[in-house]
């Protein structure tokens, strides 16, 4: 039975259709680029619930994790991005005080590295203008902005599918810890 | 336990606040990068999370777009300035000169 599964790659190759850096005769149309923002986020959002499940269940089979997969809420993802971004300075509030304690702790070693701001940095960007994209009529997505969201996404993915450090892991850890097992 | 994300009211960011960070962003020195203007506003995500939106008009890219890293590294030092005025999350639009039309505050 043939199988079309969802991939980072294919995602990121139809954004760049749509948008393309040398655009010919012509260029495509605001809502094309709406579309290529769109379409990169959801490149970011599957490499991210991919990784998150091959954490969690490295050992099970394809057909299993993609069905974990299914559980994973981009707002689960948000959540979690955004308690980096917090504890980074970079976005205003700040995590529980548990979850402050966990990642960044006032003795030892802080749990948040590169890669990980890296990650949780180009979800929140791309998860704001993917909301923009679809949602938002006065939204402007210009071509060179367009082309930048489409890079960020090629880079955040590249990231989330190396990233192999402790902080990464507990990363992925805490996104499917946010998830929710849906009865049916 | 809820997250202590702060709550934004319109009324409680006042406008000077807002033409503070305005003036801000459009001095920001982010190698790469050459702010000409800036609008800051107020919004509102779908799930109901402020949001303040940033639109800056820029000298046109070398080639198709901006470095990733040039443009991630201004989000967060916009980002890390928005939070120190206690304003909510920055979400930044890039606008090259030659597009400037289709800002009506950019509009030549």
């Amino acid at each position: 039975m043939p199988s079309y599964p969802i991939e980072p790659e294919k995602l990121l190759e139809v954004a760049e259709r749509l948008a393309p850096a040398q655009p010919g005769r012509g260029r495509p149309s605001y809502t094309a680029h709406r579309r290529a923002v769109s379409t990169a986020y959801y490149a970011v959002f599957h490499a991210l619930t991919d990784r998150v499940a091959k954490v969690v269940f490295g050992e099970a089979d394809q057909a299993f994790r993609q069905k974990v997969q299914r559980w994973i809420g981009h707002g689960n993802i948000r959540t979690v991005a955004l308690w980096v971004s917090q504890l980074q300075g970079d976005s205003s509030g700040s995590p529980p005080p548990h979850i402050a304690e966990l990642l960044g702790p006032i003795e030892g070693a802080a749990q948040i590295d590169e890669a990980t701001i890296a990650m949780a940095d180009g979800f929140l960007e791309l998860n704001e203008k993917r909301e923009e994209a679809d949602y938002d009529h006065e939204a402007i997505f210009t071509r060179p902005d367009t082309r930048g969201h489409i890079a960020l996404a090629r880079d955040v993915v590249s990231t989330i599918e190396q990233a192999d450090s402790d902080s990464a892991k507990r990363f992925f850890g805490l996104i499917a810890m946010q998830s929710k097992i849906q009865t049916r | 336990m809820t997250s202590a994300a702060p709550v934004y009211a319109l009324e409680m960011v006042d406008k000077a606040t807002l033409e503070n960070f305005r003036r801000y962003a459009t001095n920001v020195n982010v190698p790469g990068l050459t702010v000409h203007k800036a609008t800051v506003a107020l919004g509102e995500r779908l799930d109901g999370d402020r949001v303040t939106r940033v639109t800056l008009l820029l000298d046109d890219p070398p080639g198709d777009t901006w470095g990733v890293s040039a443009v991630r590294q201004l989000r967060q030092v916009l980002g890390r300035r928005a939070t120190e005025l206690g304003l909510p999350p920055v979400s930044l639009t890039l606008v090259p000169k030659s597009e400037a039309n289709t800002v009506e505050a950019f509009a030549l």
